[in-house]
């Protein structure tokens, strides 16, 4: 059995956010969700700051404390270690998110009005992707966050894999940051990418067991960051 | 000389002619006819080579004989008295160059009275706009037809095409051995409302791919095998006219599709009545429908009012809620009605625009929000005050204190209705509780692992004993109040199914094992589940940890007790029962809170103490949210209640003099400072993510949280309004056995045992 994981090099990542886009066509996810996102940031205090990237999808974690609390397991995870989110059982309690440590679900707080990023028409109804009306495994967990009050998180775009495609933020990286594929085969890409770097996982602390592999320097808790938003808004406010 | 007069004249004349003959048709193409092949035309004046001709037509798919309208476009080219523009179907000099060659039939051209392919315009100003209205030829095929401004004078013949031009499919798909869409359902044109179906065959040689249905261009859905069969909403769409599209893939790529235009004709929604209307009306029939029924069971007790006097006078002071109803009571009823009704037009209005409405956001970039709000404090407070006054009760039960026994029966009610209420603030927090069934069918998959599941078995355990406990109790007093009160004859009969004279002593043995079961889960579940609900959670920071369980149980047992405090003092100064209802457990009451209180503000400064001294980094963060930063401003008030409360409290415990007044107004501020402490929390740990790269959030609930959890005790007081009019809230059959052994006065009464 396959056991889907990515790898994220750091030190390619140019912050083009073309991983962003990609994810939000892929999945027409409406306004203000980001199942795939980027935070730009700058680490440590002037003069010794610099500017660091880090991408951030769902990280499916092998011991996902997401799948532990649902009370009803719409929150899954498959053989193949997807972590998935069943829309037709969900019944909308945020219990996925409270206990989440890295902030990846987000919720239908309302339903889609109008078309996102993927602007067909002025009319009609908001673009869906018909491959997300296919039932993977029998359960409805594809795609975009289309349903309202349920739970909509990064699916590492099963859709994708089933057709032996990557993931749309993989395929879409203009600069190869991301490496996807089996990291129980020591041959596969990503486990060669991770056995030949330097590496970590967010808040492995936690024993969630994240399948999402940075490579790079790790994280120093210690030092400062704030995102570059911030300073945006503090020169243009 | 005379000879060159005449050549003089004549010389001026010919260009005079030539001028004026161009406004006349004598000169009409050149050749004097409308009918002109590619090459065709003489003397128009543009020079054209620089001009650009465009073309356009609504749709390229027709069926054969099916009417066409080409609109060409030229612009540009030096401007001239004369443009001369033609319709063909080559522009290779070929003989079939005319369109009626490959069977085009010329309608009306742009004069609106001819059927030619050549127009010319007597004065072109630089742009021009012409159309012709066409029939399709009656074979299938592609035929393509191209616009071209002629000028034909001079040595060389100049020209302006539109290159491309436009390439007609007639027939049903074209290509061949593509597939081939027929539309069976709707026809086109048709007028459709409501659920159209689109009902589509397909013939294919090879096997069809999928099949995508577009509206408007947008597509809708696809299909990759047989029935092709769509049920399209049209309300979705405005009304008037939409362009359906069915384009078939076959596996080799090749496709065929079909487009028809519907008419969207759905009746005008009705204007949208606001939803305040709606609540307004609602509740104004519910205040009717109330006083309608109260005014109702006046007449019915006046009428009965005769054969009541049958109860003495303890009893009647005992049962005075039930005996009559005075303003305050019916002040009580319709502004906890005008509640509920709030509650449900505002749980309306959520459910169906969504969760948005409310203040809860995601957390961390770049909603920034918290995914739980006050509902969930609005849950926790309801659920503490429910395991504490059913503890309270059976504490007095098991421990037999005669002396609290009179407000036994409040806690239970209390219990009761707080209970629902906390399972209706979770219901009100999702965003699918129409799906609440889920967890039933799920619950043996799911109890192992969610804290979530096992809150809602702890609630499910507790709705259960406590209702069995307040009915089997209250049974005695059904079975004596039968006879005596004919209004509820009918409703006690029905609830003493089954009773028999000596029943008493097995159910107070029943009742007796169930208080205990109570007194010795409490610690499990008040202690247990509901700070697991949060205490399990790692991933937010401040809430992991095992201080939780004593600091909920702490909690939960202070605002039980303040609550079955304010109760007992509203309802003994309404019915007057400062006669049966002693002083001195209000007393004994306080005490037991300043206690509790206490016991909690020392775990609130073990819990901050450990976070402030050598502690993560995110755990520091809320400490100091809470102790300095964005929720100090709550924080320290909260703290502020909480001491001044204990102290009242811890005072009159000792004090010589006792006012329950102020024990009652330290239990309301005990009440309101732990909704807020449960507030700091829930939320604090929300909007501080552990995961250092998000920025901390804000949250501020909406009107439509604060309507919804002032519904929430609305419901309650309605609720508990309800049962004291329509149930015995004191023992009847349990006083009126103190009164007839004692005699008659409460200093007579042999002493019970003290435990306090």
């Amino acid at each position: 059995m396959v056991r889907h994981g990515m790898a994220i090099d750091l030190s390619r990542c140019m912050g083009c956010r073309a991983c962003v886009e990609a994810c939000k066509v892929e999945n027409n996810t409406p306004h203000g969700v980001f199942w795939m996102l980027l935070l730009r940031f700058e680490e440590g205090t002037y003069p010794n700051s610099k500017i660091r990237y880090i991408s951030r999808p769902c990280q499916h974690c092998d011991n996902a404390p997401c799948t532990k609390v649902c009370p009803v397991g719409a929150r899954f995870k498959r053989d193949d270690g997807l972590v998935l989110t069943d829309f037709d059982r969900c019944i909308g309690c945020r219990y996925c998110e409270v206990s989440c440590p890295y902030g990846v679900n987000y919720f239908n707080w309302k339903k889609p009005s109008k078309n996102q990023y993927y602007d067909w028409g002025t009319s009609g109804l908001p673009y869906r992707n018909p491959d997300h009306n296919i039932k993977y495994e029998g359960r409805l967990v594809s795609g975009g966050n289309h349903y309202l009050g349920v739970m909509g998180k990064c699916t590492f775009c099963v859709h994708r894999l089933v057709k032996g495609l990557k993931p749309a933020c993989v395929a879409n990286c203009p600069v190869g940051v991301f490496t996807f594929g089996d990291l129980d085969d020591p041959n596969s890409a990503v486990s060669k990418a991770i056995a030949e770097k330097e590496h970590f996982r967010l808040q492995e602390e936690l024993g969630t067991n994240p399948k999402v592999y940075y490579l790079g320097a790790p994280l120093d808790p210690r030092k400062p960051r704030k995102p570059l938003d911030v300073y945006r808004e503090e020169v243009n406010p | 000389m005379r000879k060159g007069r005449i050549f003089l004249v004549l010389a001026l004349l010919v260009p005079i002619i030539i001028a004026v003959a161009p406004l006349t048709d004598a000169f009409l193409g050149g050749a004097g006819s409308g009918i002109q092949p590619y090459d065709g035309g003489g003397s128009c004046h543009v020079t054209p080579s620089t001009a650009i001709v465009t073309m356009f037509t609504p749709s390229l798919t027709v069926a054969p004989v099916e009417s066409v309208i080409v609109t060409v476009n030229v612009s540009g080219g030096n401007s001239g008295p004369i443009l001369g523009v033609m319709l063909v179907s080559a522009l290779n000099p070929a003989p079939a160059s005319i369109p009626s060659s490959v069977g085009w039939t010329i309608t009306a051209d742009p004069s609106g009275s001819g059927t030619d392919n050549y127009y010319e315009i007597s004065n072109y100003a630089g742009q021009v706009s012409l159309q012709w209205s066409l029939t399709a030829p009656p074979t299938e095929g592609t035929f393509a037809l191209f616009a071209r401004a002629h000028h034909g004078g001079g040595g060389e013949p100049q020209f302006a095409n539109d290159e491309a031009g436009l390439s007609f499919i007639v027939g049903t798909g074209g290509i061949s051995g593509a597939p081939v869409v027929s539309i069976i359902s709707p026809s086109d044109a048709e007028s459709v409302e409501g659920v159209m179906t689109v009902n589509a065959s397909i013939e294919s040689s090879t096997p069809i791919a999928y099949a995508l249905l577009q509206i408007d261009g947008v597509v809708v859905d696809n299909k990759s095998q047989e029935p092709f069969r769509w049920d399209v909403n049209t309300t979705e769409y405005a009304n008037g006219e939409h362009s359906l599209n069915i384009t078939a893939y076959d596996t080799n790529g090749s496709f065929g599709y079909k487009e028809i235009t519907v008419n969207v004709n759905n009746p005008e929604a009705e204007k949208a009545i606001p939803n305040w209307v709606w609540a307004a009306v609602g509740g104004f029939a519910l205040i009717l429908g109330i006083v309608a029924v109260a005014l109702f069971m006046r007449k019915r007790r006046k009428e009965a009012g005769a054969s009541e006097p049958k109860l003495d006078l303890t009893e009647r002071e005992l049962l005075a809620p039930l005996l009559h109803t005075k303003l305050p009571g019916y002040a009580v009823l319709v502004l906890s009605a005008l509640g509920a009704a709030l509650f449900l037009a505002v749980w309306y209005i959520q459910m169906t625009q969504g969760l948005v409405l409310t203040g809860m956001r995601d957390y961390g970039v770049p909603l920034q929000g918290s995914p739980w709000g006050i509902y969930i404090v609005n849950f926790i407070w309801f659920v503490g005050i429910a395991h504490g006054g059913i503890v309270m009760s059976a504490a007095i039960r098991v421990m037999r204190l005669e002396k609290y026994k009179s407000i036994a029966r409040m806690a239970e009610l209390l219990t009761v209705v707080t209970l629902l209420m906390a399972g209706l603030s979770i219901v009100m927090d999702m965003g699918r509780p129409d799906r609440l069934f889920e967890m039933i069918i799920h619950y043996s998959e799911r109890v192992s692992t969610s804290p979530l599941v096992w809150d809602i078995t702890v609630i499910l355990i507790y709705i259960t004993l406590s209702i069995l406990y307040l009915y089997l109790l209250m049974r005695e007093d059904l079975a004596y109040l039968r006879d005596k009160l004919p209004r509820f004859r009918w409703l006690y009969s029905l609830l003493l199914f089954g009773y028999r004279e000596n029943e008493k002593e097995k159910i107070d043995r029943i009742a007796w094992w169930i208080a205990l079961t109570l007194l010795v889960i409490v610690f499990l579940l008040s202690g247990g589940v509901i700070p697991w609900l949060f205490g399990l959670i790692a991933a937010q920071a401040g809430w992991f940890g095992a201080i939780q369980g004593p600091m909920y149980l702490a909690a939960a047992l202070s605002s039980a007790l303040a609550a079955v405090i304010v109760m007992v003092a509203v309802m003994r100064r309404a019915f007057r029962w400062e006669k049966h209802i002693d002083v001195d457990i209000f007393r004994g009451m306080g005490t037991a809170l300043s206690v509790l209180v206490i016991i909690y503000l020392w775990f609130t400064l073990h819990e901050q103490l450990t976070y402030q001294y050598a502690a993560p980094t995110s755990e520091h963060d809320i400490s100091n949210a809470l102790l300095f930063g964005q929720y100090a401003l709550f924080f320290w008030p909260v703290i502020a209640m909480l001491l001044g409360s204990f102290a009242y409290l811890a005072a009159s415990a000792i004090a010589r003099k006792f006012n329950p007044t102020g024990t009652v107004i330290a239990s309301v501020v005990l009440l309101l400072a732990f909704w807020l402490k449960r507030f700091l929390i829930v939320i604090p740990s929300l909007t501080h993510p552990r995961l250092g790269l998000y920025p901390s959030g804000v949250y501020f609930p909406t009107w439509i949280e604060y309507s919804l959890v002032v519904g929430t005790i609305a419901i309650a007081l309605l609720l508990i309004f309800l049962f004291v009019k329509v149930f015995p809230i004191m023992e009847v059959k349990g006083a009126r056995r103190l009164t007839e052994e004692g005699v008659g006065t409460k200093e007579a009464q042999p002493s019970p045992p003290e435990v306090e």
